[in-house]
C-alpha cells in the first residue's frame, strides 16, 4: 500500500489453523494470490452533492486487488463502499485518481470486463431466465445455439437448470441472485463486483449462498470484490478483508486470512470478528445502522 | 368461472325479458321504445341487406387507420419526451394541456383545415388517441427502475441498443395501458365525429335512424359500435395486458 495512512496487515500463513479439512482443497496459496495485480484503486476520491450539502463519499482511496483473489469490502451502510463498485464498473467517473484494470489480453470469445451483481435482483422481469443469461451474450452478437449452450452450464452451475423457463417473479430472493451470477458469469468477466449480493436475503439462504460462491469461485478463478456489512460474511468468504469506515470513506485496516477452502469457521476467524466488531466501536460507527 | 358464466346469462336474459314486457305493455310508442325482437329483425334484416356491414367496413376501415397514425406519431412522440428532459418540459407540458381537450373538439378546427372530407374525420380519432399513447409511453419510460438501466449498461447495453432492449420493454406495461386507453378514446372520437359530420359509417347509420324516427335501427346499431369495441377490447387489449401482467407477476399476490 503507498499509503498515507500506515494499515496493519494481520498476515497468517495458511495451513495454521485449517489443513486438511477441505474436501476440495483446489488451490494452494501460490495459486490463489499469484500476486498479479489485477486492479489497481490510486488516489480515488469522489463527492456528491446532497441536499445537505457537499458529501464525501470516498476519500482518497488506494487498493489493489490481486488476480483471482476474494477481496472483501467491509463497512457500515453509507460508507461509500457502493461507490466505489460503481466507479469500479464504470457507471461513475471518480472526481480524482484513478482505476486501472488489467487485462488478461485478448480476448476471443465475447464478454465483458467488469460485472457487477446488485444488491437487490437487477433481472429483467420481461425475460425468463435463460433470456436473462443470454442477454450479454445476445448483445455481443453470439449465436443462439452457442449463447443457449454456455448459459445452460453457467445455469447448472448455480443449480437451477431446471429453471431456465421460469420467469423471474417465479424464484425466490436467492434463486434471483443465482440468476445474476449466472448472467455475470456467463460473460466471463475479468472481475466479479458483488454489491451486498445477500443483504436482502434470510440467514440460512445467505449461508449456503455464501458456500455456493466459495465454490464457484475455486472453480472459475475469478477474481471478486464482494462488498457487505456483515462482518461474519467478509470473514466467512474473502482472502482479504477490507474494513472501511465512513464520512469521508477511507480504508481503515486490512486482514489477510488463511487460504485454505472451504473455509471453516474456527478460534481464530472468531477472534477476527470480535477484533473488527471492536474496531468499529473505537472508530465510533453506528454499526449496522444507515446514515442517509 | 362456470358459475360466473351462467351468472352473467342469467343476467342479461332476465334484462331481455323486462325489456320485452315493458315494450310490449303498450304504455310507450314504438319509436321511444321498440321491442327486443324488433331490434333484433332490423340488425338481421341490416346485416343481411349489407347496409350494416357496409358501415361496420368504413368505421372499422378509419378506426384502424387513424389508430395506426396515432401509434406511428404517439410511440416515438412519448420515447422522445421520456427521455429528453428539455423535450419533456416542452413538448410533454403541451400534450399534457391538450390532453385535457376532448377530442371532439378539434372538429370545428379540423373541418376547416382539411374539408368535408376522410382526412377531418382521421384527424379527430388522431386526436383522440396519440396523446394518451404518447402519455403513457412517456411516463413508461421516465419511471424505468434506474436499477435496470445500470444493470443494462454494466452487461455492455448503450445507447440505442439501451432504449430498444431495456428502457423499452421495462416501460411496457404503462405503454400497454396506453394502448389499450388510446383505442378506446380513438373508437369515441370516431363515433363523436361521424355522428356531427355524416359521412357513412356507423355514426351516419345512428343519424338515419334518429331521423327516421326508427328507434329499432338506433339501438341496433348501438348493439354494433358495442360488440365491436367489446370485441377488439377483449381479443385484442385484454390479451395483450394480461400477458404482459403474467410475465412481470403483477397478478399475484
Amino acid at each position: 500500500m503507498s499509503g498515507v495512512r500506515a494499515l496493519p496487515v494481520y498476515n497468517i500463513s495458511a495451513g495454521q489453523e485449517q489443513e486438511k479439512n477441505a474436501s476440495f482443497l483446489a488451490k494452494e496459496e501460490k495459486d490463489l494470490l499469484p500476486d498479479r495485480p489485477k486492479l489497481e484503486i490510486r488516489n480515488v476520491s469522489k463527492a456528491y452533492m446532497s441536499a445537505r450539502g457537499l458529501i464525501h463519499a470516498l476519500d482518497n482511496i488506494n487498493l489493489t486487488v490481486r488476480e483471482g483473489e476474494f477481496a472483501c469490502i467491509l463497512g457500515p451502510s453509507g460508507c461509500g463502499k457502493s461507490t466505489l463498485l460503481h466507479l469500479i464498473a464504470d457507471l461513475e467517473v471518480p472526481d480524482r485518481g484513478e482505476i486501472k484494470l488489467h487485462s488478461s489480453g485478448a480476448r476471443e470469445e465475447p464478454g465483458a470486463e467488469k460485472l457487477i451483481i446488485f444488491q437487490e435482483s437487477a433481472l429483467f422481469p420481461w425475460l425468463t431466465v435463460l433470456e436473462n443469461v443470454v442477454f450479454g451474450l445476445k448483445l455481443r452478437g453470439a449465436g443462439a445455439k452457442e449463447s443457449r449452450e454456455k448459459a445452460m452450464h453457467f445455469l447448472a452451475m448455480v443449480k437451477l437448470a431446471d429453471f431456465v423457463n421460469c420467469y423471474v417473479h417465479e424464484l425466490s430472493g436467492g434463486m434471483k441472485q443465482r440468476v445474476a451470477l449466472a448472467r455475470a458469469l456467463v460473460l466471463n468477466p475479468e472481475i466479479l463486483l458483488m454489491d451486498e449480493p445477500f443483504a436482502a436475503l434470510d440467514f440460512q439462504t445467505r449461508e449456503s449462498l455464501g458456500r455456493e460462491l466459495e465454490e464457484i469461485w475455486v472453480r472459475t478463478k475469478k477474481t471478486i470484490i464482494f462488498v457487505t456489512h456483515n462482518v461474519e460474511e467478509a470473514v466467512n468468504l474473502g482472502d482479504r478483508v477490507i474494513v472501511f469506515s465512513g464520512h469521508p470513506g477511507t480504508i481503515k485496516r486490512e486482514y489477510a486470512l488463511p487460504a485454505g477452502r472451504p473455509r471453516t469457521r474456527s478460534p481464530f476467524l472468531d477472534e477476527i470478528i470480535r477484533e473488527i466488531k471492536n474496531d468499529f466501536q473505537n472508530f465510533g460507527q453506528q454499526w449496522g445502522e444507515a446514515t442517509c | 368461472m362456470v358459475k360466473n358464466f351462467w351468472n352473467k346469462i342469467g343476467f342479461y336474459f332476465f334484462l331481455v325479458v323486462i325489456w320485452y314486457i315493458v315494450a310490449n305493455s303498450g304504455r310507450w310508442p314504438e319509436y321511444i321504445l321498440p321491442a327486443p325482437e324488433e331490434v333484433l329483425q332490423n340488425l338481421a334484416q341490416g346485416l343481411r341487406s349489407g347496409r350494416y356491414l357496409l358501415a361496420m367496413g368504413i368505421s372499422i376501415r378509419r378506426l384502424l387507420l387513424g389508430y395506426l397514425l396515432s401509434l406511428v406519431i404517439g410511440i416515438p412522440l412519448g420515447m422522445l419526451t421520456g427521455k429528453y428532459y428539455w423535450l419533456d418540459e416542452t413538448i410533454g407540458s403541451l400534450m399534457l394541456a391538450l390532453q385535457t381537450l376532448p377530442s371532439i373538439c378539434w372538429l370545428p378546427l379540423s373541418l376547416l383545415w382539411f374539408g368535408l372530407n376522410e382526412r377531418a374525420i382521421l384527424f379527430v380519432v388522431v386526436m383522440g388517441a396519440v396523446l394518451s399513447i404518447a402519455l403513457a409511453t412517456n411516463s413508461g419510460v421516465k419511471n424505468v427502475a434506474p436499477l435496470y438501466i445500470r444493470a443494462g449498461k454494466n452487461l455492455g447495453a448503450r445507447g440505442v441498443v439501451l432504449f430498444l432492449y431495456v428502457i423499452l420493454p421495462a416501460a411496457l406495461p404503462s405503454i400497454v395501458m396506453g394502448l389499450k386507453q388510446g383505442w378506446s378514446f380513438a373508437w369515441r372520437s370516431l363515433m363523436a365525429g361521424e355522428l356531427l359530420f355524416i359521412n357513412l359509417g356507423l355514426g351516419h347509420l345512428l343519424m338515419m335512424g334518429r331521423e327516421l324516427n326508427d328507434m329499432a335501427q338506433v339501438m341496433a346499431v348501438m348493439f354494433v359500435v358495442v360488440v365491436i369495441g367489446l370485441f377488439f377490447d377483449r381479443l385484442v387489449f385484454s390479451k395483450m395486458e394480461k400477458n404482459v401482467r403474467r410475465r412481470w407477476g403483477f397478478d399475484q399476490t
